[in-house]
């Protein structure tokens, strides 16, 4: 059993609401959690405005974000919600009993900081740079993870480097004593090129290291 | 004329170059004027050869404008801005931006291409270039020791010469299309029309040329971008130029505009002055080909609005910021104007004054004098060039620029340019050639002392190894001379690059092929020698080797 499920409970609200109990800690309000999230939206109103995309720190039960993806629709045609959970017991539980109408709301369960920062569908997202909401009792419950998420810095070894590449660049590297694209680098610059391969990520190098002009 | 002369030359290339063309890749990975700028090669080539198929690499931020050129069967776009937002960042992955990449170069490397062309001169294209299937490759690669090599002695000149200086003498068209083998073509169309927008602004422009009473109004266009160094034409100017325009009934003024806040507050703080009834003119990338042929003229920076107005071969009238480093001017085709800004006050006469010269009207100007270069853009056989008419003339600068460009294209093999020696000599005050002269015999002096100091210790290695090391310094110290962005600097730069091209399978080899190089630069420094004996054919030329001499024998 996942040690964050250790306790694990669904409570009602007196509002009838589902809340999620983990460890003691009530994820939304006892009484009213609806309520809750409409004042809990209205603080990001002016961040909203300016932004499109949003990325949510815990899903909770999903009331905060319902009202999050209200607010954002009113301002934005197009808008773009990712909610990041590492409890799968929670999702299943959300998605089995009441899931997101607004399609453009993607849940992203994902227990580790390395693997996540592997998707490229969520690094995309990440580029546009959305504003970031936290969402206070589902941090608490997972600081770890959060925060592991919020200091991460991609490792720069080829080895780390493979579980990303695609067969192309997986090629490139193959057979090579390299340990970073830098010490790549360095090495064809100081050995010369030999292959295609070598002359291809001398091109690459050079469009990552020159800013182009318009 | 220019084609027999292009021809001509043409027939001292390598057989390798006298290969067809059929599948054709041109990287194009550098700037939009560079990419603008290859519809000339492709609309010439194309014409050449209708059944090629061109296919063209370039940013992904630039494959709008590229719909624009002509021709082009099928565009390859790299995302050069996720690649550098990926790699910049330390929170994502670096494979990302290589997965990229590699994906976005996928097509290109599964095609055996007849010809692969480096046409932006750009260090990515140049990798590339030797990991592409390719029968035939033109322009700057990278070779298996990473030194930039170039194809032949246009693009030699491109790499090694051109790349260091400050105002271009050989266009850029015709440079690279000279290496690409292909001459260069006017009257044809280098950039598509979209007809729905064309019908559409033909209809609102025949309106705005009634708004002053006549179908022949004249519909003068002010872009008010900013140009590629971000230099802007003053308000003012903008201002008493309109006012000028507006008042005559032979001309209508149009602003330009493609969509961005600065240029909208610059059309409403005109439309303020005007009682709003300015007439502003969208010309962003999707529409801009159907307005502009319905203008006479476009006064503008340089940018890609001014350059897609060349390319169509409409008037323009180019405002340089004169402090600029970048002095080249974008236009390329004959008959345009260009100019230097050295005094905001005068711009807005210099640039009525070009209006009449071109339309022979008389619209009235504030100021008859000006310190601002007034340039007029001329073809002759070597291609065009432009030609000071107005304003603060420099003349050393002047004499350099046009002796410069002869010297160069006869170095390409370009018959010798004697009327342009005559001209100088008829034309010119005589204090102003001796000056000159004297500067030029200086630069020559210490270049041809190091190179002859040079040759001498190539003799010494013939007679002992052991003497490499001095020649080493000397061909160092010569090569370092190129760095001066002047005439000999030009010379020894061509000599450097020919020296980086050396593919010797021995150190005997090397050498010899060096002390070739060697001997042809001191033949080059022989011909400005001469150049500079011509131009003051009526006074000795005083020489640090030998007895003052009027012709060839300096050296």
């Amino acid at each position: 059993m996942d040690e964050r499920n250790s306790q694990y409970r669904l409570e009602s609200a007196r509002s009838g609401c589902m809340v999620p109990v983990i460890n003691d800690v009530y994820l939304h309000s006892i009484y009213n959690p609806e309520k809750e999230a409409i004042t809990f939206a209205q603080k990001y109103e002016s961040s909203l405005k300016i932004k499109s995309s949003v990325l949510v720190l815990g899903l909770g039960f999903g009331y905060h974000i319902e009202e999050i993806s209200k607010m954002v629709t009113s301002f934005h045609k197009d808008s773009k919600i990712f909610v990041l959970e590492p409890n799968q017991r929670l999702v299943d539980d959300f998605i089995n009993s009441k899931s997101f109408t607004n399609k453009n709301i993607k849940i992203i369960c994902n227990s580790s900081a390395k693997e996540l920062f592997t998707s490229l569908d969520f690094v995309s997202f990440l580029m546009n740079k959305p504003c970031i909401i936290k969402h206070d009792s589902s941090f608490v419950v997972n600081k770890e993870f959060y925060a592991s998420v919020l200091s991460y810095k991609a490792p720069t070894d080829v080895y780390n480097l493979n579980k990303v590449f695609n067969s192309d660049a997986k090629y490139i590297f193959e057979n090579s004593d390299a340990t970073s694209i830098d010490n790549t680098v360095e090495h064809l610059k100081q050995n010369g090129l030999k292959s295609k391969n070598d002359f291809l990520l001398m091109a690459f190098n050079e469009i990552r290291t020159t800013k182009t002009q318009r | 004329m220019t084609f027999f002369l292009w021809l001509l030359t043409k027939l001292e290339q390598p057989k390798h170059k006298g290969n067809k063309m059929r599948n054709i890749l041109i990287l194009n990975l550098g700037k939009t004027k560079d990419l603008l700028s290859c519809s000339n090669l492709i609309s010439s080539m194309k014409h050449s050869d209708p059944q090629l198929n061109i296919e063209i690499l370039t940013f992904n931020k630039h494959k709008e404008l590229t719909q624009l050129i002509k021709n082009v069967s099928k565009i390859h776009t790299l995302d050069d801005e996720f690649i550098t937002k990926i790699t910049e960042n330390p929170l994502y992955s670096d494979a990302f931006a290589l997965n990229s990449f590699l994906d976005s170069i996928e097509n290109i490397r599964s095609v055996s291409w007849e010809s692969v062309i480096n046409y932006s001169n750009d260090s990515v294209s140049a990798y590339l270039a030797s990991s592409i299937e390719r029968n035939n490759f033109l322009g700057t690669f990278i070779n298996t020791s990473g030194i930039a090599r170039t194809t032949d002695k246009w693009s030699n000149y491109q790499n090694f010469v051109a790349s260091k200086m400050s105002k271009q003498v050989i266009t850029t068209s015709n440079l690279r299309c000279h290496i690409a083998n292909t001459p260069v073509l006017s009257d044809i169309e280098k950039l598509s029309i979209n007809p729905d927008y064309s019908v559409v602004a033909a209809q609102n422009f025949a309106k705005i040329r009634l708004m002053k009473g006549s179908p022949a109004t004249f519909v003068v266009g002010l872009n008010l971008e900013a140009s590629y160094d971000d230099f802007t034409i003053e308000t003012e100017t903008y201002a008493e130029l309109i006012e000028s325009i507006e008042e005559s009934t032979d001309y209508k003024v149009v602003l330009l505009l493609n969509g961005k806040n600065f240029q909208r507050k610059l059309a409403n703080e005109l439309n303020s002055r005007f009682d709003n009834k300015l007439i502003s003119i969208n010309v962003d990338t999707a529409a801009i080909t159907s307005v502009i042929p319905n203008l006479d003229a476009v006064i503008s920076t340089s940018n890609d609005q001014l350059m897609i107005s060349d390319l169509m071969e409409i008037k323009c009238i180019e405002i340089k910021d004169f402090n600029s480093t970048h002095k080249t001017a974008t236009v390329e085709n004959a008959d345009n104007y260009v100019i230097y800004q050295k005094n905001s006050e005068t711009l807005a006469s210099d640039i009525i004054i070009s209006l009449n010269e071109e339309f022979g009207t008389e619209l009235p100007i504030s100021s008859i004098s000006s310190e601002n270069p007034t340039y007029k853009t001329i073809n002759d056989d070597l291609g065009v060039f432009l030609s000071q008419i107005r304003g603060d003339i420099e003349i050393q600068q002047e004499l350099r620029y046009h002796l410069e460009r002869s010297l160069h294209m006869q170095l390409m093999g370009y018959p010798k340019n004697d009327e342009l020696i005559k001209h100088i000599k008829e034309n010119t005050d005589r204090d102003e050639l001796s000056s000159f002269v004297t500067n030029l015999r200086s630069e020559l002096t210490s270049t041809v002392k190091i190179l002859l100091a040079t040759l001498r210790s190539l003799k010494g290695v013939k007679t002992s190894r052991s003497n490499l090391d001095n020649f080493v310094s000397y061909l160092d110290t010569l090569i370092s001379s190129g760095k001066v962005d002047n005439m000999v600097g030009s010379l020894v730069r061509n000599f450097e690059g020919q020296i980086e091209n050396i593919e010797a399978e021995d150190i005997d080899h090397n050498m010899k092929m060096i002390e070739d190089y060697l001997f042809d630069l001191k033949n080059n420094c022989q011909l400005l020698t001469n150049v500079m004996s011509e131009i003051v054919t009526d006074q000795a030329v005083e020489t640090k080797f030998g007895a003052p001499t009027t012709n060839s024998n300096m050296l």
